[in-house]
């Protein structure tokens, strides 16, 4: 439906010093698929939201939509903007203060010059997705006496008006509040399966991205470091800035004790002792090798000693949290975060054996 | 547990009087309001006074009476002069809005090649005087002027131009204000969020679709807002009456003042004052209005959120005509005035541009300027006088803004009388001072302290404005915490708040000098010998018809101007005030 290949946007502040933007960016969504570009400010995101948008003009490669070409950097197609058939929700919803709220929603049919729908076919089709939206008893007021849950909602409904091949959300739950966002999190992914509409939604969150996402893109400095489902990403990061960024993490550096090993499992010689972990590619021999484990697949207090990547360590804290006590465990210098059912007794100070499931310790191999 | 405190007792408890209410308002509010008071309430209330009463012919009241008033109201002159002051002034508004948002819109949304050097041209705009701005121009169109010889040569003697008329004080005073436009325009442009336009592009909106739809309509009343302050500007104005409009017969609001007092016969102050009482009552009207206006202007971008940024139109091969016409109203609003006025100084006399006068250059102006004595007292009393007010004014108005804005009990009323003198067109506050200073036993009527006391008076609101400003943007919780190391008011307001504040005060220093030394309308009634000043002195030689000095001593006068306003501009610049 959407691809994009090796997109490149390089931006320099005055003084001509590189200053973000997006390098070699590839990756394509599927109809209906609702695709997230995830990464921590100045990642990128943004930068290959309006290019794909016609709001940026990259510097190089391809942006197809449905098989057109919006953008080929080699030939110099660059449809312009208002030709794109694409909907977009603002970071700052942009909702136009001069017009009413249906007004808002029906401009975009209205600014159509092909085949521009009668007046009752407007009428109808708008008042549908007020409806769908719950704007509908609000369509003769000011776009001014919106709350901002409203507008956001608004600007939804203008975004899918015309019923657009493309819908591109930038940061729009953000300005609202905590409560507000998941409320309008589920109303979106409920909006976008209804309505079926292919969509690239971008934002900050990692647990709205988890929450709404089919497949997730995980940006950094502009360069693409993962792509998959929510699990694939959370349970096995292919990159140290993956694992790091999406919840927390244990991380271990170490070296490859075997000759060398694919993909599959292999063992791992560090400061905790030697760890059977899952290898996402080929390593060779006496590679120096990191891994991961999330706290909670770590487990302590219920296992014997001696057994494969169980090793013996001591409770340095114990926070409760209710729902999950979190214990900072020592195994030989290294601290390593658990979290633990609440139901685990440990006390600082107590030995306790801890196990790193063999599946659920990624290496991390870049 | 808490105390419940019947209604009925707190009610009849005794109500304060106002001298006890006076008690209890801190002693610094009490000083400030009193100095704001010395400075603002004379001049109004001797205004009003002389306007109530028979004026003697040795300039002492007499008896109460109303017959300035309804003699204004029954004479010839009032009402042409009303409508004329209104075509002027709305005349004048187009032009300058036309002109400005254009610059402004090119500057901003484009790529214009070359349009950064728009805000040079507006820089060296705001070092001239408005009085050498109009000598310029009248230099330009006027009989023996450049362009009317070319009219002339090339049309015939029947198609040359008459700038003493009402378009001629139209498009003097219009170009006049395009710079003040330009400014105030690309500020809001570049605050109003380029999301708006763009997602009405997003939505399949054409560029022109989305100027119209969006941009225009969003913008419509901050541009009514404009246009009523510009309105308002030359409603007050008095240089283009005073040199174009008195010249061809078209007597307006502020030059019936002005003649009054320089009638024939001895001043007709009484009728002087009941005129600047109307102009001040439709004035505060107006300016009523411009701040509802105003208000709904910023209603519109109250509305953006996160995620701002520019937006720049590419204009293609289209963007060297957004290249010529920046030119062009570069030339028109500053080039050309300056090279006519260059012109005339190097030369022995003026009578327009021929071929003729090339074969005659000159320094002979700029010598003679070197050598009078008078030149040199000018220059050294204007700049004694903007200093003096400037650094009068700044304090004052940073303790009154600081106070206001912290919300000190009773400090609104120094927000309100430091932006009252708004109100008073500067022609106006003229005949006011003149009235105190007359009255004063005091001898200091005709000396350069009094032009600084009603400049001081004067340019309050727009320290006042620069200090709010200032103020607002330190956040209140870096007072506390110095209130928390144990710093009293005082040492906080000089350890904290005056550095934090000291950007905005030096821009604000230098726009209330650069206002003060360009200003003649408020000075012009109040100078004597002794205490002569720039403007006025150029005032004065254009209507003794010395060109060529006047010219030279313009020249010399732009130099120095666009020095401090070169500096004016840095600050703000890189201190990012608005």
């Amino acid at each position: 439906m959407l691809s994009v290949q090796n997109l490149f946007k390089a931006y320099e502040t005055r003084s001509g010093e590189p200053a973000g933007g997006a390098f070699d960016i590839s990756f394509e969504v599927a109809r209906g698929e609702l695709f997230t570009l995830l990464g921590p400010s100045g990642c990128g995101k943004t930068t290959t939201l309006r290019s794909i948008a016609g709001l940026e003009t990259p510097g190089s490669g391809v942006i197809e939509l449905d098989g057109a070409p919006l953008f080929d950097g080699a030939s110099q197609v660059s449809v312009p903007m208002y030709e794109r058939d694409i909907g977009m929700v603002f970071q700052s919803y942009a909702i136009w203060p001069h017009m009413s709220v249906f007004e808002n929603a029906a401009y975009p049919l209205r600014v159509q010059r092909r085949n521009r729908p009668s007046r009752e076919e407007i009428e109808k089709r708008i008042m549908r997705v007020l409806e769908m939206v719950g704007l509908a008893k609000y369509r003769g007021r000011s776009a001014t006496q919106l709350s901002g849950g409203q507008q956001q909602r608004l600007a939804l409904a203008r975004a899918l008006a015309r019923e657009p091949k493309l819908l591109l959300l930038d940061e729009p739950l953000s300005n609202l509040d905590a409560q507000l966002r998941e409320q309008m999190r589920a109303e979106l992914k409920r909006i976008q399966s209804e309505w079926g509409v292919t969509t690239v939604y971008v934002t900050h969150d990692q647990a709205e991205a988890m929450a709404i996402s089919d497949r997730i893109a995980v940006l950094n400095q502009g360069r693409l470091m993962q792509l998959g489902s929510a699990e694939e990403i959370y349970e096995r990061p292919t990159t140290e800035f993956v694992a790091g960024f999406i919840g927390r993490t244990n991380l271990f550096t170490g070296r490859l004790a075997e000759a060398s090993v694919d993909r599959g499992y292999g063992v791992v010689e560090s400061a905790v002792g030697p760890v059977r972990c899952w290898f996402h590619k080929a390593v060779p021999s006496g590679a120096a090798v990191k891994f991961v484990t999330r706290p909670e697949n770590v487990e302590c207090a219920r296992m014997s000693a001696g057994q494969e990547n169980t090793f013996e360590g001591k409770v340095v804290s114990r926070v409760y949290l209710g729902d999950i006590a979190e214990y900072t465990i020592r195994v030989s210098e290294m601290d390593v975060l658990v979290r633990a059912h609440p139901s685990v007794a440990l006390s600082p100070g107590d030995a306790t054996p801890v196990y790193f499931p063999a599946d659920r310790t990624i290496a991390i191999c870049e | 547990m808490s105390v419940e405190v019947p209604r009925a007792v707190a009610f009849s408890a005794p109500r304060p009087s106002l001298f006890a209410g006076l008690r209890r308002l801190p002693k610094g509010v009490l000083v400030l309001a009193f100095i704001l008071c010395v400075l603002i309430l004379p001049p109004a209330f001797f205004l009003f006074n002389v306007s109530f009463h028979v004026s003697n012919p040795d300039g002492t009241l007499g008896a109460l009476t109303l017959k300035h008033y309804s003699a204004l109201f029954t004479e010839r002159f009032f009402l042409p002069s009303l409508v004329n002051t209104i075509v002027y002034s709305l005349g004048t508004a187009i032009v300058a809005l036309v002109f400005g948002i254009t610059q402004a819109l090119i500057v901003e949304r484009t790529n214009a090649p070359g349009r950064e050097w728009v805000f040079l041209g507006a820089i060296i705009a705001l070092g001239i005087p408005n009085v050498l701005h109009v000598v310029s121009w009248l230099l330009l169109l006027g009989r023996a002027g450049p362009v009317n010889s070319a009219l002339a040569a090339t049309m015939g003697p029947e198609y040359m131009i008459h700038v003493y008329s009402m378009w001629g004080m139209i498009v003097i005073e219009g170009m006049n204000f395009v710079p003040l436009v330009f400014l105030l325009m690309s500020a809001v442009l570049k605050s109003q969020d380029a999301s708006f336009e763009e997602a009405s592009m997003m939505s399949g909106g054409r560029p022109l679709r989305t100027f119209w739809s969006i941009s225009i309509r969003m913008g419509m009343p901050g541009i009514l807002a404009l246009l009523l302050l510009v309105f308002i500007r030359a409603f007050e104005s008095f240089e283009v009456p005073a040199l174009v409009g008195l010249a061809g017969n078209i007597n307006v609001l502020t030059t019936n003042i002005y003649q009054s007092t320089r009638g024939q016969g001895f001043p007709r102050y009484g009728e002087a004052g009941a005129y600047s009482v109307c102009l001040l009552v439709i004035v505060i009207g107006l300016i009523y209005l411009y701040n509802r206006l105003s208000r709904n202007a910023h209603k519109y971008q109250s509305i953006t959120g996160k995620g701002y940024r520019p937006r720049v139109i590419d204009l293609g091969p289209m963007k060297w005509v957004g290249t010529t016409v920046l030119v062009v109203t570069f030339l028109l609003v500053t080039g050309l005035p300056i090279i006519i006025l260059v012109f005339a100084s190097l030369q022995p006399f003026y009578e327009g541009v021929s071929a003729g006068s090339f074969g005659r250059w000159t320094l002979e102006n700029y010598i003679l300027l070197h050598d009078a004595k008078s030149f040199h007292d000018a220059i050294g009393n204007t700049l004694i006088m903007g200093a003096a007010t400037a650094t009068a004014v700044v304090p004052l108005t940073a303790l009154c803004a600081w106070m206001a804005a912290r919300r000190s009990p009773g400090a609104w009323i120094l927000d309100q009388l430091a932006t009252a003198p708004l109100v008073f067109p500067a022609i106006v506050m003229g005949i006011a001072f003149l009235y105190v200073f007359v009255s004063l036993p005091v001898a200091l009527y005709g000396t350069l302290l009094s032009v600084i006391i009603a400049s001081t008076s004067r340019y309050l609101p727009y320290g006042m404005r620069y200090a709010y400003a200032g103020v607002l943007q330190i956040h209140r919780e870096l007072e506390d915490a110095s209130a928390s190391s144990g710093a009293g008011q005082l040492m906080t307001f000089f350890r904290i708040v005056v550095p934090l504040l000291a950007p905005a005060l030096i821009s604000g220093w230098l726009f209330v000098f650069l206002l003060s030394v360009q200003a003649v309308s408020l000075p012009l009634l109040l100078v004597g010998p002794g205490s002569e000043i720039v403007a006025v002195t150029l005032f004065d030689l254009w209507q003794n018809g010395q060109v060529t000095e006047l010219a030279a001593m313009g020249v010399v006068w732009i130099a120095l101007m666009t020095m401090v306003s070169s500096i004016f501009y840095y600050v703000t610049r890189r201190f990012q005030i608005s």
